[in-house]
């Protein structure tokens, strides 16, 4: 490939930068039990969840911000950050019109199909804006079935005895740095709650989107499924052009309790910075599921934006006979950079786990996968097979892997494989004589090397994340 | 001699500093950052899994020069008939019982012998004592280092047997081997480094080699060393282009055993072989840590480690292979497998690839698990009992890597060692 080629791919534009004009009702910012208190407030929440979000609080002044992943940037100032951050015109829920006109052009400009496609794509749109649920879809519907769809703040209050049996039950609020900042300002999110034995009939999904200035974003999703239930959950984001870096540090809950499943598809095309690296989202998220008996979790990801990337959407498989899954493709361009991976830990027996991890680094990027594969001693005849692919376009990029497989019981099979490969002349060259253009050729192989992902994704998600791979790859002639 | 520096560690009487010597202040540099670091924690990365705190819990003295009795304190000493022997008992080189007749383009010896060698000028040139504690502790402790030289052309048909023996002693003692080897351009040379001893004792042994340009190296290094040892060791080797540097590290003996091997490819299309073979039965460590530096465009390595874990035998592997961003062409395959024998057995295992180049073709595997079902049933199919087919099948799983080094008599004596250890192996029950 020629530099002139990777030069035009490094200079690419983000393709979703805009903000939208709403104005917001902002705490100043800063860090303290007093904004805890004021956002506690805020949200009407009872007493044990400002109990809750308190002692995680405490806890982040006992602990350090994280250094041991391999990504550079510069240190966060939590003092620095806006912890809440509101529309300042509420609308009520039960209808659209009600809401702010900026905001609904807003989520057209997203392609959300809150309007008449919202039928049409048969999809429960959750909207989060900023950091308050404004529209909530499909509500009634999913009622009928017993399933619960709203947001983290509606949940606490309508739904307090599930939100307090589940929440921190996999993520506890002492887990790591991030998670517990979450914890104790965490502003709005979703929760799930499908009853034993329903299949949800709908691919539930949620729009984050990070809009007012300085504001950092704490989401926290709950996803609980009963015995035997079914859920497919997407989460999809874009967010507008920003100069300065916003910190992200969500937390996702999942448990499937015994046999039931829950595959949740992210999108993440967040704002890379420019091409120096200037500006950027820092998005450091702690994902994580607990598998019961006979229950399975599939993690697929498609990580394409945010200047920094840090996350290891995992799977405690804790029940007999339960299977984790994760599929990740995460492309680092420009000065990106992405430490990203799994944990799969294996505590029942019979369980499975599958990994696979498909990383592309061009410009400066640089790529990370980080894994672990844990078999406990009780996990008899667990087995787990890993795969992390790479591919490089320009030599001043990079790609790493860190897979840890500790492995604790002689029953368990556990195989790793890691590749690296370049898009090669002769494969270009094949194309072009065939009449395709070196631009479709690109991203045809690309498409073809992200294959075993894609397929993951539910429909809707996987035509957004080949499309989103094509715009990201423009440019790149060859 | 005093020392200027206020020690934290209990290794401050072990320091020998000697004004006169070519190598104080090496010797004092690392005996600094020795003491600025100590004994590394489990929360060091490096050392994540292996952790020293029953090690850090002994008091070592320096051995003390004894008589030898001539055992090499190994079941199974490894006797290679024509090789060059030399000697070195309780941390002192014995020329009484090392071979004399040294053939032309060869230098070996100990410093005192061999002081005037041109090669000496490079000693304790590539060694990054700030990455390795242990190898710093070498360099502000060894006694006398041992040479082996081999001129540019020279091609040295006989191995070259560097033997390392720690006797029994009263006290727990240290000792801290140090070896340089430089292989000149297109000089040939095959050697075997073997450590082995009897009781409690530790050794920190440090081999810096280099292999100058179409040079070639082999290197075995068999670490036979007592039940009740501590054994952390360290190889650094540079190669220039066109050089080959076959590195067979092998590990069967010692409570806690840990290599490190790096290995920086200064010069474009060298080959590199890294095969390791290790066991770890009863309370064993073993640790494998190995670096390859891909500094230079061309060059292609090989790396394969098998590890055999029983016993509450805990095996760690670490391989990081950095292909630096000028090394276009590089071709870098790693293979990490261990077999799990027993309930209480673990493994560790972390193979790394970190990249810049794009122009490259890097692989590594790493797989854990046990005997295949199908081998074990295609074996009794033909009327071998169970406990025999696994003790097969699990010598065959190793001997794959025994099989690459090419000094006969080593290669069957490993052999022999393999499998009398496996047939004491409990048989699995069948699922």
């Amino acid at each position: 490939m020629s530099n002139e080629i990777l030069e035009q791919f490094a200079n690419r534009e983000y393709k979703w930068g805009f903000v939208s004009d709403v104005e917001s009702e902002s705490l100043p910012p800063g860090l303290n039990e007093e904004v805890v208190r004021i956002i506690s407030e805020k949200k009407g929440e009872p007493e044990w969840m400002l109990e809750w979000r308190l002692r995680a609080l405490r806890h982040l002044a006992r602990m350090q911000e994280p250094t041991w992943h391999n990504v550079r940037y510069a240190p966060v100032d939590l003092q620095s950050i806006v912890y809440y951050s509101a529309p300042k015109r509420r609308p009520k829920l039960n209808s659209l019109e009600e809401a702010d006109p900026e905001l609904l052009r807003t989520f057209e400009k997203l392609g959300i199909p809150l309007e008449e496609q919202k039928i049409l794509a048969g999809v429960a749109v959750d909207a989060v804006f900023d950091s308050v649920s404004v529209a909530t879809t499909f509500k009634e519907k999913l009622a009928s079935l017993g399933i619960v769809f709203c947001s983290m703040s509606e949940a606490i209050r309508e739904h307090p005895d599930l939100v307090r049996q589940y929440l921190g039950s996999v993520v506890p609020y002492s887990d790591n740095y991030y998670a517990t900042l979450n914890s104790a300002v965490f502003s709005d999110g979703s929760f799930v709650y499908v009853p034993k034995g329903v299949r949800c009939p709908m691919e539930l999904s949620t729009y984050f989107r990070i809009n007012a200035e300085n504001t950092g974003q704490f989401e926290r999703t709950l996803i609980v499924a009963d015995e035997g239930a079914y859920v497919s959950y997407l989460e999809g984001c874009t967010a507008p052009m920003r100069d300065e870096n916003q910190l992200h540090a969500a937390v996702v809950e999942l448990v499937a309790l015994d046999g039931a499943t829950i595959k949740y598809s992210t999108v993440q095309n967040w704002y890379p910075g420019d091409k120096d690296g200037n500006g950027g989202i820092y998005n450091f998220v702690t994902k994580r599921g607990r598998a019961m008996r006979d229950a399975k979790i599939t993690w697929t990801q498609v990580e394409t934006g945010s200047a920094i990337t840090w996350k290891y959407p995992s799977v405690i498989l804790q029940g007999d006979n339960s299977v984790g899954e994760f599929y990740s493709v995460a492309l680092t361009a420009n000065r990106q950079q992405a430490d990203t991976g799994t944990k799969m830990v294996h505590i029942g027996k019979n369980t499975k786990s599958t990994i696979v991890s498909k990383g592309i680094s061009a410009g400066f990027g640089q790529n990370t996968y980080r894994g672990l594969v844990r078999v406990n001693p009780g996990a008899d005849y667990a087995r787990n097979y890993s795969q992390c692919d790479s591919m490089l376009m320009g030599d001043k990029c990079g790609a790493h892997t860190f897979p840890y497989i500790d492995v604790r019981n002689p029953t368990a099979i556990v195989e790793h494989e890691a590749s690296t490969s370049k898009i090669g002349e002769d494969q270009i060259f094949y194309c072009n004589q065939r009449g395709i253009s070196t631009e479709d050729a690109v991203n045809m192989i690309v498409s073809g090397f992200c294959k075993e992902v894609f397929r993951e994704l539910p429909m809707e998600f996987a035509v957004e994340a080949q499309r989103l791979l094509g715009v990201s790859l423009e440019g790149s002639v060859g | 001699m005093a020392l200027a520096l206020d020690s934290r560690t209990p290794f401050q009487k072990l320091y020998r500093f000697d004004a006169g010597a070519p190598w104080e202040r090496l010797r004092r540099t690392a005996a600094e950052f020795f003491e600025s670091v100590g004994v590394p924690g489990t929360k060091n990365e490096e050392w994540r899994f292996t952790s020293l705190r029953e090690f850090a819990e002994h008091e070592f003295a320096p051995a003390q020069p004894r008589d030898w009795d001539g055992r090499f304190g190994s079941a199974d000493p490894i006797v290679v008939q024509d090789a060059l022997r030399l000697v070195v008992v309780d941390g002192v080189f014995r020329p009484d019982a090392s071979s004399p007749d040294i053939p032309a383009g060869l230098t070996v010896g100990s410093w005192s012998q061999t002081k005037d060698d041109p090669a000496w000028r490079r000693f304790g040139s590539t060694v990054q004592v700030d990455r390795h504690p242990f190898a710093a502790l070498n360099t502000a402790c060894f006694s006398e280092p041992i040479l082996v030289h081999a001129a540019p052309g020279a091609t040295i048909e006989r191995p070259i047997h560097l033997a390392f023996v720690s006797q029994r002693s009263d006290a727990a003692s240290a000792v801290f081997p140090r070896v340089l080897v430089v292989v000149g351009e297109n000089a040939e040379v095959k050697i075997l480094e073997t450590h082995s001893g009897d009781g409690t004792y530790f050794t920190a042994p440090v081999t810096e080699v280099f292999v100058d340009q179409n040079g070639r190296l082999e290197h075995t290094k068999v670490q036979q060393d007592s039940l009740d040892a501590f054994h952390i060791g360290h190889v650094r080797a540079t190669q220039e282009a066109g050089s080959v540097y076959a590195s067979n590290a092998v590990s069967f003996g010692a409570r806690l055993s840990r290599n490190d091997i790096d290995i920086w490819l200064g010069g474009e299309h060298t080959e590199t072989w890294l095969n390791g073979a290790y066991m770890a039965f009863g309370e064993q460590l073993t640790d494998n840590h190995t670096r390859l530096d891909h500094a230079m465009p061309n060059c292609h390595s090989f790396q394969v480690y098998k590890g055999i874990l029983g016993g509450a035998g805990a095996g760690v592997f670490n391989g990081k292979i950095y292909v630096h961003p000028d090394a276009q062409k590089t071709d870098a395959k790693q293979t990490n497998k261990a077999l799990l024998l027993s309930p209480q057995a673990t493994i560790n295992t972390k193979p790394q690839l970190e990249i810049f180049a794009d122009d490259v073709k890097c692989t590594h595997g790493a797989t854990v698990g046990q005997l295949e079902a199908d081998s074990l049933f295609y074996l009794r199919s033909r009327g071998i009992g169970l406990a025999e087919a696994q003790a097969i099948l699990t010598y065959a799983f190793l001997a794959e890597v025994l099989e690459k080094i090419s000094l006969e008599e080593v290669r069957t004596a490993l052999e022999r060692v393999v499998f009398r250890q496996v047939a004491k192996v409990e048989p699995m029950p069948e699922e």
